[in-house]
C-alpha cells in the first residue's frame, strides 16, 4: 500500500451523489421477517415497523457506493445513527434515497483507514419524512 | 410488557431494563434475509476464521436493532424512539449472552416534548462494551 492519500479526487468528486433508490411497500411479512430477526415478540410490530427496521433499509447493496473506485477492499461496519420522524405502519409506501455524504481517511493500527458515511433519508407515500440514518463503513 | 413509563419516572442516572439476547447462527440468516446484508461474514465460518476471526461474528445493525429493542421495550407505547446512534466497537459472536444496557443522561421540556437522553451498550460475557451508543426518546407526562 503506497503512503499516499487514500481518497482521490475521483472519489471525493463522488461525496454528496446519490447512490440509490429502492420504494419498499410495507406489508406484514416485511414487518414480521425484520420483528423475528430481532427476536423482539412485542405486538406493536405486527402493524407498525420497529426501530430495527430503519437499520435493514440502508444495507441491500443498492445504496453502496461505488466501491470498484476505492483502493482498500476489506470492509468493517463502524456504526450508525437514525432519526425517526414518523411511525412507519403496514401499507405505508416507502423511497429510502441513499447519498455517498462523506469520505474521510485515519491512519490506523496496520495501515489506512478510508471511512465511507451513507446517509438515507425515508419518506412515505404522502411525501412526508420518516426517518434519516447515517451508516459508516470502513474500509481497511 | 412493563406498565408505561412516564417523564417524571425517570431521574439522570436511572439503568433501563436490561435486555438480554441470546443470538445464534440461526438469527443471524434471518437477519441476513430481512436486510438483505449478505455479508458472509456473518455465516461462513470459514471465511471468518480465515480474516482471523475465531467464528463468524453478528451484524452490527442486528446490535443496533436489539438497542432499539432496549429503548421501545422500556418507552412502551406512548413513547417514540427519536433517535439512537451507536459504534461497532467490538465484534460479538453468536451463542454468547449479548446483555443490552442503559442508562438515563439528562432529561428536559423542549418545545413542550418530555425529553431523555440516554447512554446505551451491548455488553459481552466479559462485561465489555461492545456497541457503545446514546439514543434520545419523548415519555409522556403525568402533568
Amino acid at each position: 500500500m503506497s503512503n499516499g492519500p487514500v481518497i482521490s479526487e475521483e472519489m471525493r468528486s463522488l461525496i454528496g451523489m446519490e447512490t440509490g433508490q429502492m420504494v419498499h411497500e410495507v406489508d406484514k411479512t416485511m414487518l414480521r421477517q425484520v420483528a423475528e430477526a430481532v427476536d423482539d415478540p412485542d405486538p406493536r410490530w405486527h402493524e407498525e415497523a420497529p426501530p430495527g427496521f430503519l437499520m435493514t433499509l440502508a444495507v441491500s447493496g443498492v445504496g453502496a457506493p461505488p466501491v470498484q473506485l476505492f483502493p482498500l477492499t476489506r470492509v468493517v461496519d463502524g456504526g450508525g445513527d437514525w432519526e425517526f420522524y414518523l411511525p412507519v405502519k403496514m401499507g405505508d409506501v416507502i423511497t429510502c434515497t441513499t447519498r455517498l455524504a462523506e469520505l474521510y481517511e485515519r491512519e490506523g493500527k496496520a495501515g489506512k483507514l478510508l471511512f465511507i458515511v451513507t446517509e438515507a433519508t425515508v419518506v412515505n407515500q404522502h411525501g412526508q419524512p420518516v426517518a434519516k440514518g447515517r451508516a459508516t463503513v470502513i474500509n481497511y | 410488557m412493563a406498565e408505561q413509563v412516564f417523564y417524571e419516572d425517570v431521574e439522570e442516572g436511572l439503568s433501563i431494563p436490561d435486555l438480554i439476547k441470546n443470538p445464534s447462527k440461526r438469527q443471524l440468516v434471518k437477519w441476513a434475509a430481512a436486510s438483505g446484508d449478505f455479508n458472509e461474514l456473518h455465516y461462513d465460518k470459514d471465511l471468518a476464521t480465515s480474516l482471523g476471526f475465531p467464528d463468524v461474528i453478528l451484524h452490527g445493525r442486528l446490535k443496533a436493532a436489539f438497542l432499539g429493542q432496549l429503548i421501545t421495550d422500556w418507552i412502551g407505547d406512548r413513547g417514540n424512539l427519536r433517535k439512537l446512534s451507536c459504534s461497532y466497537r467490538r465484534n460479538d459472536l453468536p451463542g454468547q449472552e449479548l446483555t443490552c444496557r442503559g442508562r438515563v443522561t439528562r432529561k428536559y421540556v423542549q418545545n413542550a416534548e418530555h425529553i431523555v437522553e440516554c447512554e446505551i451498550w451491548t455488553e459481552n460475557p466479559q462485561g465489555e462494551q461492545t456497541t457503545p451508543g446514546t439514543a434520545i426518546v419523548v415519555l409522556p407526562s403525568r402533568g
